[in-house]
């Protein structure tokens, strides 16, 4: 139930919208279902009312005032419910009214004084709760902070009747297209209003940029109009986008200010985030690698070994968010919907839309009121930085295999927010999350079911002694994988590793402990899945399984003993630990 | 115009029941003074006055037939005959709330009256 306040100057303008027919016809049989003392003229049953005599009644009060005039006395908000939701009765729709007026300020109950209003129906869905804001002492009401009010009581009058709940906001939300860029959006033909489009290539432009000269060329580059405000002393103070193709009556661009898109998006707030650097130079050959391995070389191109370091980077991420301060954990979820951001911008077509829609989501989870202006996010945001240097990647390969192991990641970031948020009740937050982990794993499908597809025929295909010896480390150390799972093709793939693994020389119990290590594994979907990406991360086999020794290995391997077979790559053999 | 403390209060206050502000009060006053009639024969007083009293009617008649809606519901629920003088009494009711309505939007419309 969602009550939507907003105020006007034209009383019987309102009315005649109200008891008319709609834009579109819409309007069924107008009628009250509730005024101030219940016996307001009501044109729509009594057919000796009419409009005239309800906006004199209604109005009273303010043309009693005379010349010292409220400026916008007509108070309106529609109180409307989900398509899906039980049908309200009138007495109920009443009931809501009354107690709506109450909670904003309108019109409280036993107030001889209080506003007049009247609440129409005229669809079985909403009604229009409608007043003037003059009290009958000639004061105005007070209004302050009637909307949010409103709001509140509506989350009480839902509990109350057994509606569904919705999420309670806390303002952080970004804003939503008005209903006339919808109207304007669906009367041109495009998908959605351009705000929304407009509020997509600005984040991509903040992902990843050093400083703010960058963001602002990157906007540029993306073929948008952007507009600095600059300030006397030469500063930029602002700035705003409008799409080229997005004019208005006078044939004149729109232009949105970054504020007007998301809180989180004005010149101020992007400054301050891209204020601690990210490593602005493209990573060098001897950047990779950890003490572990020594020097050892990653497999695959430098795009892949973006990803790899990001997914690095995520897991970090995600442990702080599990443990780490309230503002560290902030600072992560505005890295994560970075490097979100990237992977949509790099993927393929075929998973970007997928990506698109999470990182939508994960805006949401990325704002609340715990801020991040002095954490440290600097490795998520240079991991972001470099996947954007580092190229397209493709689905395929070595490439698709570490996109799916970045996601894998990320899935876990994605829950590991949800249960943060939900922690401090930042309810909205929470669901956002929530959708972002879902549409990431629909992602994930899409990427993963090649690479995924290949260990698991390589894992099933092994020696049955290197099988069972395998089988067992995973039992004895991943007992959260159930049973179920056993036989599985993550199950597979998961063997298929750990033989890969220990032919590189690493010890797969060790590994499998060294992967393990981290809590939020119990909220994975499959344990094993997670694990494969992992080992394959830590022991940096490549992200696809080895096809014959000494030959790329893109392609999927059907048969044959592959474990024993030294680690693959054409670029030298990965490190012994 | 020089006043003390108690003086100010008392006339904000006078002022904040009428609700005027404090120098609209006092125009209104002197000139009230200077015209030779006192406050309570000011017109826009005793419009105001007017107002509220037709308000008040119109709650007392709102009372009623709330309780007469009331009345024929339960009738109904009771599975009583609606009995054609309640319908009627509703309807003058009814009447009556638009005949005070008028009057009200009348004298508000028509501006202050005359002394």
């Amino acid at each position: 139930m969602v009550p939507d306040v907003s105020r006007g100057n034209k009383t019987y303008g309102l009315l005649a919208y109200l008891y008319g027919p709609g834009r579109r016809d819409e309007h069924f049989d107008p009628h009250l279902v509730a005024s101030w003392d219940g016996f307001a003229p009501d044109p729509g049953r009594d057919p000796n009312a009419t409009l005239k005599q309800l906006e004199q009644a209604l109005d009273l009060r303010v043309n009693q005032r005379g010349r010292r005039r409220l400026k916008n006395h007509v108070w309106h908000c529609p109180v409307s419910l989900d398509p899906d939701e039980r049908l309200l009765t009138d007495e109920e729709w009443g009931e809501v009214a009354r107690r709506v007026v109450a909670a904003a300020g309108i019109a409280e109950p036993g107030d001889p004084d209080g506003c007049r209003w009247i609440a129409v129906r005229h669809d079985p869905r909403h009604i229009h709760i409608m007043a003037t804001i003059v009290r009958g002492d000639l004061r105005g009401a007070r209004l302050h902070n009637d909307a949010q009010r409103a709001q509140d009581e509506c989350r009480e009058i839902e509990k109350e009747l057994g509606l569904r709940q919705l999420n309670p906001g806390d303002k952080t939300a970004a804003k939503r297209p008005t209903s006339a860029e919808g109207h304007k959006a669906e009367r041109l033909g495009r998908p959605e209003p351009m705000r929304l489009q407009l509020m997509d290539r600005v984040r991509q432009a903040v992902a990843g940029a050093a400083d703010v000269a960058e963001f602002l060329g990157r906007l540029e580059a993306a073929g948008l109009l952007v507009r600095r405000k600059v300030g006397p002393s030469g500063d930029v103070l602002g700035y705003s986008v409008a799409h080229p193709d997005d004019r208005n009556a006078q044939d004149e661009p729109i232009f949105f200010s970054g504020s007007k898109l998301a809180p989180d998006l004005s010149l101020p707030r992007i400054r301050k985030r891209l204020s601690g650097a990210v490593g602005a130079d493209l990573p060098g050959e001897a950047q990779v690698g950890d003490p572990g391995a020594g020097k050892a070389r990653v497999p695959g191109s430098k795009a892949a070994r973006a990803r790899r370091e990001a997914a690095d980077a995520v897991d970090d991420a995600t442990r702080t968010i599990e443990d780490g301060p309230d503002e560290d954990a902030a600072a992560q979820l505005v890295g994560a919907i970075e490097i979100i951001d990237v992977l949509a911008m790099r993927a393929p077509a075929d998973t970007r839309a997928q990506l698109l829609a999470a990182a939508r989501s994960f805006e949401r989870a990325s704002r609340s009121h715990v801020r991040a202006e002095r954490a440290d996010n600097r490795a998520v945001r240079t991991a972001a930085r470099q996947l954007l240097s580092d190229g397209y990647a493709g689905n395929r390969g070595e490439d698709g295999g570490t996109v799916a192991m970045l996601l894998s990641a990320l899935i876990l970031l994605a829950i590991a927010s949800a249960r943060w948020h939900s922690a401090r009740s930042h309810a909205q937050q929470a669901a956002a999350a929530s959708a972002a982990a879902e549409q990431l794993r629909a992602a994930y499908a899409t990427v993963a079911a090649r690479p995924m597809a290949a260990m698991a025929a390589q894992g099933r295909s092994l020696p049955s002694p290197v099988r069972e010896r395998q089988d067992a480390v995973i039992r004895a150390k991943l007992p959260e994988a159930q049973a179920a799972e056993h036989g599985g093709t993550d199950w597979d793939a998961l063997a298929a590793t750990l033989a890969e693994a220990e032919a590189a020389g690493h010890d797969p119990a060790a590994l499998l402990e060294q992967a393990r290590d981290r809590r939020e594994l119990d909220t994975a979907e499959s344990v094993t899945a997670v694990m494969v990406w992992r080992v394959r991360r830590i022991a940096k086999l490549s992200a696809t399984p080895s096809a014959e020794p000494g030959k790329a290995g893109t392609r999927p391997k059907s048969a044959g003993p592959a474990a024993p077979a030294p680690a693959p790559r054409r670029r030298g053999r990965p490190g012994r630990s | 115009m020089r006043l003390n403390e108690d003086e100010e209060a008392e006339i904000a206050a006078a002022a904040s029941v009428r609700a005027v502000t404090v120098g609209r009060f006092i125009a209104t006053s002197a000139i009230s003074a200077a015209r030779g009639y006192s406050t309570a024969t000011d017109p826009q007083d005793r419009l105001d006055r007017a107002v509220d009293e037709l308000v008040a009617s119109r709650a007392q008649l709102a009372r009623v037939g709330n309780n007469l809606n009331q009345l024929t519901f339960g009738l109904h629920a009771a599975g009583y005959v609606q009995p054609a003088e309640l319908a009627l009494t509703l309807g003058a009711v009814r009447k009556a709330v638009a005949v005070v309505d008028d009057t009200a939007a009348q004298l508000v419309n028509g501006g202050p009256l005359g002394p």
